[in-house]
């Protein structure tokens, strides 16, 4: 493969895939330790106390849809 | 037994995603390094193409997850306007970014195999356009998401914008048959099975598995994500309610742990 007259193209299309993947992890990543330090300040933990799975109401941790 | 409700609220998600997460990250890792030492050093050369084909074992898997997550966010728009289940509104969103990154991966390395292939970087061909718009589609909803401050209407219009944008999802597929197109045919999806040797077609089958899970774990974070921030948003208005309102006894009613 070394010889490869294309192996620039080969080279740039793995680092372009490595970059891609790397950039959606990292924001993925970085939003949820955001998201995690601002529910912090409110000192209330990720899933609640009360979370419980006999819930009739569970979808009540997200906004009242209208 | 349990009620289909339960299983689609965000809190049951949030305690099935916990575990599932480090499962399917593992996997992921496993399946990415099994599959690129097989497309990098086991595969051999394509007749016409050399080793440029390699550039396949990203092509294919991230063009496979274009369209995949599009047809997954058409199920949670469905979600949204029939139900109108808040799981839904987090799924349809949090899709969009990863459907944008998988599409540019598919155009970018589709280019960087089409200069030494083709000769060219891009050709207005009915499969490129159509996935060009596909890519356009997905900043039009990330945008769409990120204008509408009120997440219930953003969802809605996000919704009703994804369902017209799944006509488009047929095209990318039989464009290829529908018109003359310098992009090949189908060659692994196909009726009457795969075109292409074994030799090929295990390295690529290890890598769409791989970019599936791949999308899979970063889907089930973001997921998470969103379930987040909409409760922090909740929380900030209740927070600012109270302190304009002087009702610190409701605060406490509502958020003590």
């Amino acid at each position: 493969m070394s010889h490869d007259s294309h192996l620039g193209f080969i080279i740039a299309a793995y680092v372009f895939a490595f970059v891609i993947a790397a950039g959606m992890v990292v924001t993925i990543v970085v939003d949820y330790l955001n998201l995690k330090r601002a529910l912090a300040s409110f000192s209330v933990p990720e899933i609640r106390q009360d979370d419980d799975p006999q819930n009739p109401n569970p979808s009540d941790d997200l906004e009242t849809r209208s | 037994m349990k009620s289909m409700p339960n299983y689609a609220s965000p809190t049951y998600f949030l305690r099935i995603a916990r575990p599932l997460i480090p499962i399917s990250a593992a996997l992921t890792a496993v399946l990415l390094g099994v599959g690129l030492y097989l497309a990098l050093f086991v595969a051999p050369p394509d007749y016409q193409q050399g080793e440029t084909v390699k550039i396949m074992y990203l092509h294919v898997p991230s063009a496979w997850l274009a369209m995949l997550i599009y047809l997954v966010m058409t199920s949670a728009a469905l979600g949204t306007l029939v139900w109108r289940h808040p799981l839904a509104d987090a799924a349809q969103k949090a899709g969009a970014v990863l459907g944008a990154g998988f599409t540019l991966l598919c155009l970018g390395t589709g280019s960087l195999w089409g200069k030494p292939m083709w000769g060219t970087w891009w050709v207005w061909d009915a499969r490129l356009t159509s996935v060009l718009v596909l890519f356009l589609i997905y900043l039009g909803l990330v945008a769409l998401w990120r204008t509408i401050e009120d997440p219930g209407k953003a969802a809605r219009a996000a919704a009703i914008f994804t369902l017209v944008g799944a006509v488009n999802i047929p095209i990318i597929k039989f464009s290829v048959d529908w018109w003359n197109t310098l992009h090949q045919p189908a060659s692994v999806f196909r009726l009457g099975g795969p075109a292409i040797a074994p030799s090929m077609l295990w390295p690529l089958v290890v890598m769409v598995l791989a970019f599936t899970f791949l999308f899979l774990t970063l889907y089930l974070l973001a997921i998470r994500n969103e379930i987040l921030r909409r409760r922090l948003r909740r929380m900030s208005i209740l927070a600012a309610s109270v302190q304009e309102q002087g009702r610190p006894s409701a605060w406490e009613a509502a958020y003590e742990p």
